[in-house]
């Protein structure tokens, strides 16, 4: 019986079994990698999660939920709600910086698939070379531009929205425009090679049959760029949770968000069982969300 | 509804793509624009269509001007070459899509498209997908999309381009029935000389961004004005003339008399070969090569002259014959 569950597999006639066996051979160089630098660092950081800081800034190895009671705002003093407000600033600042990455991506997008072939080149330079820059040296330029003596922070002086003088940073919309600099071309590249691919058929088609504005993107441009902005919203909204050079050096300690707090754990405050915890919790929401963002978009896939 | 379309231009860059084309269409007519590929008769159905701006020159439909207004705002609904149809949507929600832009209630839109699918005999399709139906059906979607609309013209962008042969005869039939049918005016794209013969009142045969000639399909094929209009439709027996009489001309072959006036002292004049006969009387060739069709074969005299004649008639290579033709047949090219 077991002969005929046999599959034809490149041309030979083989044993599902033996297939297996076959595969897992492949496999395994990937499954050792995944196992030693993601799989064992994870344990790791389980197991010093519940482990406690010793006076001077080691992990004393006995078991504790004290950092678990910690995350969810237990200390000292009693509840309190900043570390659920700083994860809920995360959320937010990431989620607001990938919709805005997007909303500015498509505009961006039309933009360059229409350039003729012969300047592309340097419109795709202008949004990769500031890619391919260190993200400290962006994030220092930024706070060049923002600073008092140039035009963005004395446009905004002159209308009232900051004190003359002031730079544009510490700021929420400071922190925004690193944010969006730094992911704009993770979203902006996917949508631009589905943009360049379009059919431009089915927008014609739906003008032609009097659709308005919003009814020809959601039927005849949304269907064909979406897998791009799904793509686009992976590759942004995971390291937008965990970024922490942009909110630190143009927020400021009033918009502190859940990478600084993990930064600050294992840095200044050698606090290494905590900041293990809370990274164990941004990795949670992460996933979460993932999770909810990839079944909403089968689901819209599937119709 | 009556479609005017007067001094018309076009440039892409440097290539002209429209020069200076007047076209005018009668309510519920069939016209079709024939041509090459790149003589500008896409481009002139998309400025109909208004998926096209003309660089200069008006288009009016019932003696309003619409070439200002976007595609969107015209009543005038185009099938698409590839059908353009929304796969993510069933046959009905693409065939409603036109009506619900125009914010008809659901109800009353699903009940207008079923209505449309029916006409073209889609029953029983409505909640497929385009990719799970064939080229054929794929098309009558498209029609049933665009006819729903109830447009004052339906613009057809070669339309058979994409089905295989013995389909397409179907598919000229249906077109022609339903426009018809419907006494819509229609307005097709195509380069196939048999599909536009097969379905047209009328025929624009374009070149290089202009109109070469406009006029009732058989008026087009019988009497072409120029070489480029009679070699486009098939014709291969092009003949140096010169003018001896009102109605006669002196060839290489002989003297003959032709029944139209001739405007010309040298041109050129052209016969089908089907308008050729064997006779007694007639001009003495030699047969290079008999080529056999099934019901007819066609004789290449020496010279390159082309005669169509019955299969049965026992020619071969090598032979001499007499042929003539009467003088209605000769077609005299304005040039």
């Amino acid at each position: 019986m077991a002969d005929n569950n046999n599959i034809i597999y490149n041309g030979e006639l083989v044993s599902p079994k033996a297939l297996r066996k076959r595969a897992s051979v492949f496999l395994l160089p990937g499954l050792l990698w995944i196992g030693f630098f993601l799989a064992l660092p994870c344990f790791g950081l389980i197991a010093v999660s519940f482990a406690e800081r010793s006076e001077y800034g080691a992990v004393d190895w006995i078991f504790t939920f004290e950092n678990m009671k910690r995350l969810v705002g237990f200390d000292l003093f009693g509840w309190s709600a900043d570390n659920f407000w700083i994860l809920a600033r995360s959320v937010m600042v990431a989620a607001v910086s990938t919709g805005l990455c997007i909303a500015l991506s498509y505009p961006l997008a039309f933009f360059l698939a229409s350039r003729p072939a012969r300047n592309k080149g340097i419109w795709m330079a202008l949004l990769l070379v500031p890619f391919w820059t260190n993200l400290v040296i962006r994030t220092y330029a930024w706070l060049i531009v923002l600073a008092p003596q140039f035009p963005p922070a004395r446009i905004a002086a002159s209308f009232g929205w900051i004190q003359p003088g002031a730079p544009l940073y510490p700021s929420m919309v400071a922190v925004y425009i690193g944010m969006i600099s730094t992911f704009l071309p993770f979203v902006a590249l996917p949508l631009y090679t589905a943009v360049d691919k379009l059919d431009w058929s089915l927008v014609e088609a739906s003008r032609d049959l009097r659709a308005g504005f919003f009814r020809t993107f959601r039927h005849a441009i949304w269907p064909q760029t979406k897998a791009a902005v799904a793509v686009g919203i992976t590759l942004t909204l995971v390291p937008a949770m965990g970024m922490f050079v942009v909110p630190d050096m143009l927020g400021g300690a009033k918009y502190m968000l859940i990478g600084n707090l993990i930064q600050q754990q294992f840095g200044t405050s050698r606090d290494w069982p905590f900041g293990a915890a809370l990274s164990l919790a941004l990795m949670a929401i992460t996933l979460a969300s993932l999770l909810l963002f990839n079944r909403n978009s089968e689901k819209g896939g599937a119709q | 509804m009556s479609l005017i379309a007067y001094a018309l231009w076009k440039n892409y860059d440097a290539v002209q793509a429209i020069a200076n084309v007047d076209l005018k269409v009668e309510s519920g007519e069939f016209v079709t624009l024939l041509g090459p590929s790149g003589c500008g008769k896409t481009t002139l159905l998309r400025m109909i269509a208004g998926l096209e701006k003309p660089d200069n020159g008006i288009i009016m439909l019932d003696g309003e001007y619409i070439h200002d207004l976007p595609a969107n705002q015209r009543p005038i609904n185009t099938v698409f070459q590839s059908y353009a149809l929304f796969p993510h949507l069933t046959v009905l929600e693409n065939v409603a899509y036109g009506l619900l832009a125009r914010k008809f209630s659901k109800a009353e839109a699903y009940e207008r498209s079923r209505r449309t699918l029916d006409m073209v005999r889609l029953q029983g399709m409505e909640t497929r997908y385009p990719q799970q139906m064939s080229g054929g059906q794929k098309q009558r979607v498209a029609i049933a999309r665009a006819l729903v609309n109830e447009p004052s013209i339906l613009l057809l962008d070669e339309p058979m381009s994409a089905l295989d042969a013995k389909l397409r005869i179907q598919v000229q039939i249906e077109i022609r029935e339903l426009q018809q049918k419907l006494g819509k005016t229609f307005i097709m794209v195509t380069h196939d000389q048999n599909e536009a013969l097969a379905v047209s009142d009328r025929i624009a045969v374009m070149e290089a961004g202009c109109i070469r000639q406009f006029g009732p399909a058989k008026t087009v094929f019988d009497k072409p004005h120029s070489r480029f209009v009679a070699d486009f439709l098939g014709t291969e027996n092009f003949i140096e003339a010169e003018k001896i009489g009102d109605h006669s001309v002196r060839t290489l072959w002989g003297d003959f008399t032709v029944e139209d006036p001739i405007p010309w002292e040298k041109g050129t004049l052209t016969v089908r070969p089907e308008n050729m006969y064997l006779a007694a009387e007639g001009i003495t060739a030699r047969v290079t090569t008999t080529l056999y069709r099934g019901p007819y074969q066609i004789l290449i005299l020496e010279g390159g002259l082309r005669m169509q004649i019955d299969a049965k008639i026992p020619v071969r290579s090598g032979d001499e014959i007499h042929w003539t033709c009467s003088p209605d047949s000769w077609v005299v090219l304005h040039g």
